[in-house]
């Protein structure tokens, strides 16, 4: 089992507004991922935690007070609460918008200039490592 | 009466390798290239670059679970689980071409000079019956072999050690990290590591995705899979995948045979050989000797002295993450290592231990492992709008100091056979006893406490510790030890068992101490050594007939 039902999706929404909320320059998952499509990649890449994170959204759906429910959970069931968060974090901070705003280019390639080594084994920096007085022991 | 069936009617190869990482990687092409008929048996399967996650959005959801590096997680037909309810660690490795550098760091470095004396020099542990310098030529062969990158003048390492490739940047982590080591006066280098900073043989040039643990998608580590196999192919060894030892085999002697093992069909089938080199890794080892016992070797094959399994090694990792108040690009490659210090790696018993450590800076990766750093923080602190700040101020703004720990050689952690665990071909599995002494936490308490004052040298407004990582790492040593008595050891000088003596053991298993360097360049020089041992002496060596 690797996807969500849509009311599952729609559970998952609603706590990623409690543990990711909208600010000024950042959005909801929601609005982030509007067709899911960040989601399923979550879901296929995790896929082994999927049917536990459905149990969970159920069991949350079935709550009154959804951040309440999410809060306790945090504190009663960390184990349960982690694999909820890991679907939340791990889809919104995959979105390309979202990488974006965080600054971060994610793993990509990104080679060495090729005088950047040597240029650091120019400065004082390195000159510390040179200045280093000790040696190997002698065995 | 076996049932196997021989892999072909007639064949005897000169050379049976089981396992297909490392110390067999380097064993295959050396014998092959001598024009020995080498066969290597592997469990697991060829990778290609293309499946590793590094450049995918998704990397760091995949190496959680797809791409973890212990094998009871990933949970891979081609692997072994191992019972681990009995050890502090969880040990890792995974089944493939290439074994276990598909997913090492390729952190790069030697034993020191004193690591081969530990007996001698401190009164604990054990002399190596070989020395640094013994060993230095096939360090210099392997690492010109494989493309070490790295700064030739390292004060801590006799000199003659010439990485072949330059150095990789260290980039704003080791800068920071450095500066603070400078004011402390503590040691410090440009780390080496096994991937290459400009194109040679088989491997790319590194281009820093920075995901070296999961699998280089770059083809641009050295992982022995690339620079060690094509070329044992090449000179006519034939490797054979997804095909698992259940026993050695031996004669009415008592030599190695050859060994009986499941294809991938899960047929059992036998291969006959004049000589068995075993490069299992430490655990995979020690669990073929035991499961290979016979009727005159009752306590496993190779275990007349009672050590096979014994003495298990593991290197405890523990870490303290530094959060800086300035843009690291924490994401950088290579991952690998950006500096090391051996600082407090030699023993002096005022601290209250023996050994020591040795440090090494890595970059910390993306926002899951960023907010990783604050899981032990209150609901509102960590979630909710404070999210948001903790990745601002969080992300790319950190570096790591790891520590690998020395642990000494005990009798009570061990390798031995689970009774009721078993792998997918009903072969039973390693059951790991292993508990951190009490000489180790000393240790890492006392490593750590310096590394949190190195962190605030360099400007850190925070640091998050982690004071054992239970899943780190893989060096799986001392299960098989090297030694020149019988009684007191499993192999001589040369990996050949003192009890077989065309059996030859070329893995992390024969380390008599491990030292507290990441232990691949150690495993696979001892490993050359030991194939030219074979190559020179065959018109001597004793074999099956």
């Amino acid at each position: 089992m690797s996807t969500l039902a849509q009311a599952d999706r729609n559970v998952l929404h609603d706590v990623a507004d409690v543990l990711i909320p909208a600010t000024r320059t950042m959005p909801a998952l929601r609005d982030a991922d509007p067709a899911g499509t960040w989601l399923d990649r979550a879901c296929l890449a995790r896929a082994d935690l999927v049917p536990s994170l459905a149990r969970a959204l159920r069991v949350l759906a079935g709550t009154a007070d959804l951040p309440a429910a999410v809060r306790r959970l945090h504190g009663d069931d960390r184990a349960t609460f982690d694999v909820v968060a890991t679907f939340v974090a791990g889809t919104y901070y995959m979105i390309p918008q979202v990488r974006e705003l965080i600054g971060y280019p994610g793993q990509r390639r990104m080679p060495a200039a090729i005088d950047a080594a040597a240029d650091e084994l120019s400065d004082d920096v390195f000159q510390g490592a040179l200045d280093y007085a000790r040696t190997y022991r002698p065995a | 009466m076996s049932t196997a069936k021989p892999s072909t009617a007639t064949e005897t190869v000169d050379v049976l390798i089981i396992g297909a990482g490392p110390s067999g990687a380097v064993v295959a092409n050396e014998m092959a290239r001598n024009g020995f008929s080498v066969v290597c048996l592997e469990q697991g399967r060829w990778f290609n670059n293309n499946e590793f996650p590094g450049d995918k959005q998704e990397w760091e959801l995949l190496s959680q679970q797809k791409w973890s590096a212990e094998p009871n997680i990933r949970k891979s037909r081609e692997d072994y689980p191992l019972a681990v309810d009995d050890s502090d660690l969880h040990p890792l490795m995974i089944g493939g071409v290439g074994g276990s550098s598909l997913l090492y760091g390729a952190q790069w470095m030697r034993l020191l000079p004193s690591d081969f004396r530990m007996y001698s020099l401190d009164g604990v542990g054990d002399d190596w019956p070989l020395s640094y310098d013994d060993l230095a030529p096939y360090y210099d062969k392997i690492d010109r072999a494989i493309g070490v990158s790295g700064v030739e003048g390292d004060p801590m390492y006799p000199p003659g050690m010439v990485p072949p490739l330059p150095p990789h940047p260290i980039g704003k982590v080791g800068r920071r990290a450095a500066t603070g080591m400078n004011k402390l006066g503590w040691h410090w280098w440009p780390a080496p590591n096994a991937i290459a900073s400009q194109r040679v043989g088989e491997l790319t040039r590194c281009a820093r995705i920075g995901t070296c643990e999961t699998g280089c998608p770059e083809g641009a580590k050295a992982s022995f899979d690339i620079t060690h196999w094509p070329s044992a192919i090449r000179h006519g060894a034939q490797l054979k995948t997804r095909c698992r030892v259940r026993k050695v085999t031996t004669d009415t002697h008592g030599r190695a045979a050859g060994a009986i093992y499941f294809d991938a069909d899960g047929v059992e089938r036998r291969q006959r050989a004049r000589v068995v080199v075993l490069a299992a890794n430490g655990i995979g080892t020690a669990r073929l000797l035991l499961l290979s016992a016979h009727a005159d070797a009752s306590d496993g094959l190779a275990n007349s002295s009672g050590l096979v399994g014994k003495r298990l090694m593991l290197h405890p990792n523990g870490e303290v993450t530094g959060i800086y108040d300035e843009p690291l690009d924490s994401w950088l490659g290579p991952a690998g290592q950006s500096i090391h210090s051996l600082e407090f790696y030699e023993t002096d018993t005022s601290r209250g231990f023996v050994g020591g450590a040795k440090w090494q800076v890595m970059p910390t990766g993306g926002p899951l492992r960023a907010l990783s750093l604050h899981d032990r923080a209150g609901f509102d602190d960590r979630w909710g709008p404070a999210v948001h700040d903790r990745i601002n101020e969080t992300l790319g703004r950190s570096l790591q100091w790891g520590i690998n720990s020395q642990d000494m050689p005990e009798d009570t952690n061990a390798v031995t056979l689970d009774d009721t665990l078993t792998d997918s071909d009903g072969i039973p599995a390693p059951r790991i006893h292993y508990r951190i002494s009490e000489n180790t936490r000393r240790l890492m308490s006392f490593n750590l406490d310096r590394v949190e004052e190195a962190h605030l040298a360099a400007g850190a407004i925070k640091t998050v510790r982690t004071d054992l990582w239970p899943d780190q790492p893989g060096h799986l040593l001392g299960t098989a030890k090297m030694g020149s008595d019988p009684a007191t050891s499993v192999v001589d000088e040369w990996g050949l068992a003192h009890d077989v003596p065309n059996l030859a053991i070329v893995d992390g298993s024969t380390m008599p101490t491990s030292g507290a360097v990441n232990p691949t360049a150690t495993i696979t020089a001892t490993a050359l050594r030991t194939a030219e041992y074979l190559v020179a002496n065959a018109r001597w060596q004793e074999i099956s007939q």
